[in-house]
This record gives C-alpha cells, structure tokens and sequence, in this order.
C-alpha cells in the first residue's frame, strides 16, 4: 500500500537521483512517476531566464500554467533548475499584469503630459500609426528606431528586423543584448570572421580545467555550475580558477581564487601569452598552418559622445577597428613586456597565482575551458578581452576539441538565437550579413522579395546611441519592446530619461509588466509572454529549441508578433520608400508593409491547420495563415548553405533543441574541426572557415586603462551586476513572492574596513553618489559578495533603487557595449 | 482550515569534507533528511509548510563552508489531509510531450 505522501516523496527523491545521475535508493525506488494531479497537460518549453537554456516540463491546467520542472530529457539540465527556472510558473501571474493597452491622455485626446488611460488596440494603433507617420514625413524612416531584445522569440526579432530595416528603410534598431554580449559578437567577427563559439557543453564533461574570467557561474548560470562542480569534485586532477574584481559564490570551488584590480584582465591575458611563449609551448605546428597575426589600433577612446574630452584626446577614436598584419615574433615582442612582474605589479595579484593559471593554458597535457559573461563584454576594451582570450588558445591550438573549448556565456535566452543570428543589430542582417555590403544588402532583399536597394546602407543608431539621439532629438518615432532599458541603460538620468519625455518624440513600450521603462513612455502596449505564444530561443551553445503555446494571454495582451505584423497593416509603400524606387518597381506601389513583408508567398505559405494538433496559436488564427513556420522558414534561407543551416521547423518541436549547423539530420557540436564539422575540408584538420583564408586571427593589444577611476573626490570603484535570485532588471522574478522575499531589495556590499572608515555599518542607509547621479541605498559587509577594500557591488534587479543613475555610459568603442563594471562612486550616510 | 504539505528535494554538491556539517545540519532540521548520496553530492529531502521553510533550508545548506551548489529539483504542494490517500500510481501521469 501507497500513500500519497510516500508516493510524493519517492518521486521527489526519484527526480532528483535521476537529474544528479545517483541511483535511486532501494527505499525509494518502488515509484517515480510525476505526482502532479490528473488532467494536467505536460509539454515540453526552454526556460525563459538565461542563456543557459535549461528545458522545463511546463503543466498546464484550465488555461493556467499550474507546474513546471526540469525536464529529465533535456540534454542541457538532466531535470535539473536553479531556483529561478523552478518558480517559472508564477512569472506570468504578477498582479499587475497589463491586460490593456495604456495611452497618456488629456481631455480625451493624447497628451505628451497625460495619465495614463486605458485604450482599444484600434485607438493605440491609430495614435502611434499617426505619431510615426509624422516622423515618416518630416525624416523618413531615419527619424524612427526600436529596442529590441535577446528575449524576443526568433520570428519577433525576425519579423522585427524585416518592419524596420526594410519596411521603414531604419536602420535604428538594435537589441537590449547590446549591453549584453555585443563584445562577443565582435571578438568573435575579429578572430574568426564568424560569430557563436565553436565548442558546446559537451565541454563541461571533458575539460580539465576551468578558468572563469569575471563570470560568477554559481549564481548567474547555476545549472551550468553544477556541471562543472560535478566534473570538478569526481576527478581530482580537474582545477577551476576564478578570476573577479571580487570575491563571490563561485570561489567556493576555486582551487586557484584571483581578485584582480579592474581593468588589469587585459594584462594577465597578455602575460599568459608571453609566458607560453617564452616557457615554448607554443603549438608550433596549428600556429603556422591555422592562425595570422594583426596588431590592433590602440588608443581608441571610450565610445562616449564624440564631444567628450577622453574621445577627443584618443588618437583612434575615429578608427577604433583599425589593424596591420603583423607576424609571430612581431607579436612575439610586443606581449614581451608583460612579464609576471608587471602583471603582477598592475593586477595586484599574487605571483604563484597568476603562475599556475599560466601554466593550466601553457601545459599541453591540459584541456581548458575558458568561460565569460558581463566580466568581459561589459568592459571599454571588450572586444580586445574576448581577441585576447583567443589568443592563449590560438597560441596552444587549444580549441574546437572536446574540453580545449574559449566558451562565451550569454546572459538572455535568445540572445545568440534572436539578437545575433537574425541580424536585429543595427548593422546586422540575419546569418552574419553586415547592411555596409552591397552584396549581403541584395541577397537579403531577393530572400525578402523586396526591390533591389531598399536597404539603407549605413549603420543605425545602437541602443546606447538611441538614448543620446532621442535627447537629441534626432529620433521622434520609438518602439521599446521585450527590454527595461530605462532600468537597464547607464547614466539613465542624463542619457535616458530626457529623451524618452523630450516633447519631440513619441515612445511606445510593449511589456507585460508596468516597468520603469513602461512608465516613461507615451503608449503601453500589454504584450504575451512565453507559453502564452508560439516561439523559438536559441542558447549559448548554438542550440535552437520550439515550444508550442500553451495558454491564453490575458484579457487584450498580444504577442509582440502580432503587434508587429498588425501594426505594419496601417503604412503603405507611398508612405515609408522613396518614389523613385515605387516608379522603378511598380508592382510595389500602394500595398501596405504587411503585404509586401508578411503577405509575400513565403511568410504565408502554411495554412493555420499546419500547427500541431492540440496546440492553439492566437497569430494563425488572427492573421489566417502560421506565420511562425512561413517567418522561419524564410529566415532559415540565409543560413542553409552557408554554415549556419537549420533544420526543418516541425523538428524543432520534436526535438530538445538542435546545435546549428544542422547538416543532413545531423547537429554539430565542434565548429572549425574535421570530422566534428561537415563544413571544413577533408585533409584541413581545422579551418576557421569565416575567414576567407581559413586562419583565425591572433590580435597584438595593449593594456589601456579604463574611462573612469577612483580619485580623491570619488574614491570607489563601483561595478554593478546581478544575484542569483533575480533575472536582470527583475520585471518577472520580483513579481515571484518566494524570490522577492528571498532578495526584496538591492544592497551595497562593501568591505567592512571601507564602511568603518566612513563611520557606516551594515543596515544604515547610505547615498551612492557619482558624477552624474546617486541613489539610496543599504550597506551590506556580509554574505555572498566579499568585496575587497576600495570597491562596492551593487545589484541593479530593483527597480526602487536606480542604481544605473550612477553608472557612466562608456563603451567599448568597437562593440557599442557599455562597462558596467567599471566607474567612480563615493559612499556617504544618506 | 486545512494546511498544506510541501515536499520537496535537491541536490547539493559538495566537497567532500563538507559532508558531516551536512549531516549535523539536517539532522538539526525537522523535517529534512539525506535521501541519498555519492561522492561530492547529496539529495536531501525536506518535508514542511511551506516555500519559505523549504527556501530556509536551502539557503542554511548553501551557507555551509563547503557547499558548492543547492539546486531545487522537485517540489509539490497539497493538503495535508490527501497525504494519507492510497494512490494508483499509474493513474496520475498526465501526457507528456
């Protein structure tokens, strides 16, 4: 006999045994099946946090999602979720869900300085077709832009990019994952010519070492920890080494702990590379048959506004990309002055520390596994950290086999699937295309069936560029969808918020929830989220997954997908493309965008009673055909071919994701190798492919300091970051009662020799002030974050506490991407 | 009023030294015990009222010199006064994609 709590309790223990790969024990094992109550429906989703791309099993009940767990057969997780994944179900049931849309209004008519008032879709719709048409008519379409997200499924960023690249000819779009991971993409394009690493996790079960630069994995990519963990605690010879500007959670399995001086990453990095050299562990023999060397401009400012002095003072700040090729002992001599004095003197790191990490990359006995997030890309040199990260692999030949693997982590869900392989980058289109070549410009508008020329040929405003555009007034007509740049963007009150409440401009926020950025805006538009629609993610390591839509949305909420294509029935050709190219191809004038972008043979060609039987799917059923299959489909015509090919759409609903290339049936999980990827040449052993010559590039850059220091008047470094009970700017989990409560408010963690030092303990409320804001806050000396004497952490999830009011919106020149680890604050009583 | 029940299981990982403290703290912790173990990991098993006992227990584990990781794998809620029922195991899987 079974009761329901033995019953219950076995498959707890069942599903954890399975998920840890421990065997059940024998008093547990008689049952391990699901407890949950009969007439749940069970399907499969990828969770909708983190680039990690855990699967969850997603229960639904009576329209609701009841239950979620992790799903035993997904490769990523093995039924395992962190804390977050598991409160899943509730991030859709936030009380104050927007269920309508939200226009601000005076005496009945929009007003800039309005309330908020509820609207139909058909007034929001008017007002905004009409705010854009303005702009359209006075500009063109270089007077519109749009944020766009590493959240948006792929047929949103796709459609997204087709309504504003093509159907408003503006190129002002650009994701959130710009603050993200746009150094990767560049570090990546440098390199190897081509984005995405070429590894996948299957690493995490080969390596013997791993080298952590600035990542703390423990708490913003748990699961994956948990697999390094694993490998790390049942082979002894595995080592982790941690590198962070501060002590935190993930130095628990640190066998080599580095607190490093901001900034001086960029030194150790060098160091390594001499040190391999000079030790002779160069791979000589991959060297010379797979790698070229370039010297990099130096030198190349800080990607401020071009009036800034620090942009004015830097020699290459007009030609931050800029390189000469260069040979071995050219590089050779230029790393030479990177002696373990040196990086030891910048760093402040001890010597044997940074020896032994040397050492895990020189010794070719080890497979190491390098792995980044926001340490790196949110840097003023980030593209250089990610090229030189390279480098120490190139130099070894440790790469694109099993556990040699340089790995970049990502932080958004699609942010690889959406933001970077669709092309939603302001000089992007989908498959590594660039909007700069006549040639890719022309082959996405023949895939698009639209006239040759169309596309505009000049780079669009990045999204930190957005905000200093709308300040300034040069763009009027703004679409914020699936991102919380408000809360998210640095010098938010100077850089931000002018622009969004700058009487010129009109700002539309699409979101779920009544966010800071929601706030800010003139039109709130109630959006759809996750199960509540069809979609597509793509993970870090190039792994594609589907889920089907499992509920309804509530009351007039609609997918961003829908929102796009219903928008783009209110604009014709005459009123968005000039009118030498509609008399030049007539066929064109007098249709709306929806046709010519959505209606166009391609993007309509299955029928609704294509979605699999059991699903709903709200976009079939409104606009008459799928278009979620007819929009990926198109979009899978840029890859197929040409090294980044996807599999036919309905596999992506049977499968747990599949890693593109996707060649004959066949995922790959190691890029750049023979017999591990179809696309090298038999007899090559590597070939680094998006290179035409086939060589990765190993990049000569130096040590530069960072924008912003710690003087006398603001003696603290400030880095802001992220805690593991919270996703990003906290939009969903703060809406979670057991993760509020977990972390209801963001701290200041601070040494406590600094908070002795200014009369402060921990709980007194204190004021972080820098130049260009401050913010209220509470003084934590304890817990998970241990900082170091002269620095303060400051989690940026709450929206009471604007922590980006403080922060300075430098970037790196290359990639557009904004340091947020790296500025000046002071800390006094408030 | 009827309360609920709330079961849950996760894994910890740990150095291997860091065992005995795990013990001494679950045995300390009504309602948690070590459902099983092997080398650096441990399933523990937590019966109580609610999610904020649950994330109590977790967060006392992470705490622990030691402890690598805590991760959630399993969790159900239901009146207390169903645990007693006799189940047909069979009958409760729903479809599963």
């Amino acid at each position: 006999m079974t009761t329901r709590r033995d019953f219950i309790r076995a498959s707890a223990v069942g599903a954890a045994a399975s998920a840890a790969g421990i065997a059940v024990p024998a008093s547990f094992a008689e049952t391990a099946a699901t407890a949950a109550p009969a007439g749940v429906k069970w399907s499969k989703a990828p969770c909708r946090f983190c680039g990690t791309g855990c699967g969850v099993q997603v229960a639904v009940q009576d329209n609701r999602v009841v239950a979620t767990h992790g799903d035993a057969d997904a490769e990523v997780n093995r039924g395992l979720n962190c804390v977050k994944g598991y409160f899943l179900s509730k991030i859709m049931y936030g009380n104050d869900r927007l269920t309508t849309p939200l226009l601000r209004k005076k005496d009945g008519q929009f007003a800039k300085d309005g309330d908020f008032e509820p609207v139909s879709w058909d007034e929001a719709f008017d007002v905004m077709a009409a705010q854009f048409k303005r702009v359209l008519k006075a500009k063109g379409g270089t007077g519109i832009g749009m944020a766009g997200s590493g959240q948006w499924t792929v047929w949103e960023g796709y459609a997204a990019n087709k309504l504003m690249k093509a159907g408003f000819r503006s190129n002002h779009i650009d994701p959130n994952a710009r603050h993200c991971m746009a150094s990767a993409v560049t570090g990546f394009m440098r390199t190897f010519g081509m984005d995405e690493p070429m590894g996948c996790y299957d690493d995490f079960e080969a390596a013997d070492a791993f080298v952590l630069w600035g990542s703390n994995m423990a708490e913003m990519h748990p699961i994956l920890w948990t697999r390094v963990t694993d490998r790390r605690l049942s082979h002894d010879h595995v080592k982790v080494a941690v590198l962070s500007t501060f002590e935190h959670r993930s130095f628990d399995l640190a066998d080599i702990p580095i607190i490093f001086k901001p900034q001086t990453d960029l030194a150790i990095l060098n160091y390594i590379a001499n040190h391999i050299i000079q030790s002779g562990k160069v791979n000589e023999d991959f060297v010379r048959k797979h790698v070229s060397f370039k010297r990099g401009n130096d030198d190349i400012g800080y990607g401020l506004r071009p009036d800034n002095p620090l942009e004015l003072k830097a020699k290459n700040s007009k030609d931050p990309t800029g390189s000469t090729p260069i040979d071995f002992d050219a590089f050779k001599a230029f790393v030479e002055p990177y002696t373990l004095d040196y990086a030891a003197e910048l760093s402040g790191v001890e010597k044997g520390w940074l020896k032994h990490l040397a050492e895990l990359y020189a010794d070719p006995k080890v497979k190491v596994m390098s792995l980044w997030t926001m340490g790196f890309n949110q840097h003023t040199r980030g593209t250089w950290a990610n090229n030189m990260v390279y480098n120490i692999h190139l130099l070894t030949g440790k790469i694109a086999t099993p556990g040699n693997s340089p790995f970049s982590l990502t932080g958004q869900p699609s942010a690889c699937g959406t933001a970077r392989e669709v092309g939603t980058f302001s000089h992007r289109l989908p498959a590594d295309l660039v909007v700069t070549n006549p040639e890719h410009r022309r082959h996405a508008e023949e895939i698009w069936k639209l006239p040759d020329g169309l596309i505009v040929d000049k780079v669009g405003y990045h999204i930190v560029e957005q905000n200093r555009m709308l300040k300034d007034g040069k763009l009027n007509a703004y679409w914020v969808m699936a991102n919380n740049n408000m809360q998210a963007a640095a010098n938010l009150e100077n850089e931000g918020y002018p622009g969004y409440r700058n009487p010129d401009n009109f700002i539309v926020v699409s979101d779920p929830y009544p966010t800071v950025t929601a706030q800010a805006a003139d039109l709130i538009l109630p959006t759809a989220m996750w199960v509540e629609k069809e979609g597509a993610y793509g993970n870090a390591e190039r792994r594609t997954q589907f889920w089907h839509q499992l509920v309804k949305a509530p009351g007039e909420a609609r997918s961003d997908l829908w929102q796009l294509m219903e928008f783009s029935k209110r604009f014709t050709t005459d009123e968005c493309w000039p009118a030498d190219l509609l008399a030049a191809n007539p066929g064109y004038k007098g249709k709306t965008l929806f046709e010519v972008l959505y209606r166009n043979g391609k993007v309509d060609r299955f029928a609704p009673g294509e979605v699999e039987a059991g699903y709903a799917n709200d976009e079939a059923a409104a606009f008459g055909f799928y278009p979620q299959k007819g929009l990926f489909e198109e979009y899978a015509e840029f890859g197929r071919g040409h090294g980044h090919d996807l599999a036919p759409f309905d596999e992506y609903h049977k499968a747990r994701g599949l890693r593109w290339p996707v060649v004959n049936g066949k995922e790959t999980r190691w890029r750049y190798k023979e017999g591990s990827d179809p696309y090298v040449k038999p007899g090559a052993d590597w070939q680094f492919y998006g290179n035409k010559d086939g060589r990765a590039v190993i990049w000569a850059l130096p040590y530069e300091p960072p924008a912003e220091s710690p003087d006398a008047d603001y003696d603290l470094w400030l880095a802001t970051g992220r805690v593991l009970e919270h996703w990003h700017s906290g939009s969903m989990t703060m809406r979670v009662p057991e993760l509020y409560k977990a972390f209801p408010s963001a701290v200041v963690f601070m040494n406590p020799d600094d908070a002795k030092a200014r009369g402060l303990k921990r709980g007194d409320e204190v004021k972080v002030i820098s130049r260009r804001g401050e913010m209220r806050s509470r003084v934590e000396t304890r817990g998970r974050n241990r900082v170091p004497v002269g620095l303060v952490f400051v989690p940026w999830f709450d929206a009471a506490q604007l922590i980006n009011k403080t922060t300075l919106d430098a970037t790196c020149p290359i990639s557009k991407q904004t340091d947020f680890k790296k500025c000046a604050v002071k800390v006094v009583m408030a | 009023m009827d309360d609920e029940v709330h079961i849950a299981s996760f894994i910890v990982h740990h150095r291997p030294d860091a065992l005995a403290a795990i013990e001494n703290l679950v045995a300390a912790t009504p309602g948690a015990e070590i459902a099983a173990r092997e080398a650096g990991r441990a399933i523990l098993l937590h019966e109580g009222g609610g999610t904020r006992e649950l994330l109590a227990c977790m967060d006392a584990v992470q705490a622990l010199a030691g402890v690598v990781g805590v991760s959630l794998v399993y969790h159900h809620a239901e009146p207390r006064s169903a645990l007693g029922d006799i189940v047909q195991p069979s009958a409760e899987q729903g479809s599963r994609l």
